[in-house]
C-alpha cells in the first residue's frame, strides 16, 4: 500500500525515529510502511493519521483497494 | 504502562524462581551423583544447570534496569509490543511448523524403509505436533 508518510514527514521536519516514537512503533515499522512492505493494522493507521492531524485516506492510498472491488 | 511494569516485574519473580530452582536442581544433582562416577557427563549438567542461572541472572539485570529508567522502559514497551514484529513473529511461527512437518513427514517416510521403530517415533512425533496445532487452532477460533 502507498502512504503518504515520507512526504508529510518531510514537510514536519520530521525523522522516522521520532514518528515512530510518537505513534508507539519502532522505526524499522515506519520504514516498512514507508516502502510499502507492511501495511499498518486499522488503529496504527489512525494514530498515524491523527499524530498528522489528517485524515486516514489523505496519509495512506487507499486506490489500489477501490480497483479490487 | 503500568501493565507493563506489573508484566516486568512477574518476569523478574518467574527468572528468580527458574534461578533458584536451577540452583537447586545443581546442588540435588551434586548430592545425588557422586563427583568420581561418569564425571563428564556429571559436569556437563552442572554446566547446563549454572549456564542456565547466568542467562536468568543477566535477564534479571537487564529487566530490572528497564524498570529504573523510564525512557528505557518506554523503549522496551515500543519494541515488545510493535505490531510489525508480531506479524514478523507470526509468519516466520507459521513457515517454521510447515517446514518442520514437511521435513517429519520426509524423514517418517525414509525411516519406514529402513527401520520400523524410528518410523513410528517420528510418526508419533508428527501426530503430537498436527494435534498440537489443532489444538490451537481451536482454542484461538474460539478466542476472536
Amino acid at each position: 500500500m502507498k502512504t503518504n508518510i515520507p512526504e508529510l514527514r518531510k514537510k514536519r521536519k520530521l525523522s522516522q525515529e521520532e514518528l515512530a516514537q510518537a505513534v508507539g512503533v519502532t522505526r524499522q515499522t515506519i520504514t516498512s510502511i514507508e516502502v510499502g512492505k507492511y501495511v499498518a493494522s486499522l488503529p496504527l493507521a489512525y494514530k498515524i493519521a491523527r499524530f498528522f492531524e489528517m485524515p486516514i485516506e489523505e496519509v495512506f492510498d487507499f486506490s489500489d483497494i477501490d480497483k479490487e472491488e | 504502562m503500568e501493565d507493563f511494569k506489573k508484566k516486568l516485574r512477574i518476569r523478574i519473580g518467574l527468572l528468580l524462581m527458574l534461578n533458584g530452582l536451577m540452583l537447586f536442581a545443581g546442588i540435588l544433582f551434586r548430592m545425588l551423583v557422586p563427583a568420581n562416577e561418569n564425571a563428564l557427563n556429571g559436569n556437563f549438567v552442572s554446566g547446563v544447570f549454572v549456564g542456565i542461572q547466568a542467562v536468568c541472572i543477566s535477564l534479571i539485570i537487564i529487566t530490572a534496569g528497564k524498570l529504573r529508567s523510564e525512557a528505557e522502559l518506554n523503549k522496551a514497551y515500543i519494541v515488545e509490543n510493535d505490531e510489525r514484529k508480531k506479524a514478523v513473529r507470526l509468519s516466520a511461527a507459521r513457515t517454521s511448523q510447515i517446514i518442520i512437518l514437511s521435513v517429519l513427514a520426509l524423514a517418517f517416510l525414509i525411516a519406514s524403509c529402513f527401520n520400523k521403530t524410528v518410523a513410528l517415533t517420528l510418526l508419533c512425533v508428527q501426530l503430537f505436533v498436527d494435534a498440537v496445532s489443532i489444538i490451537s487452532l481451536l482454542c484461538h477460533s474460539k478466542l476472536m
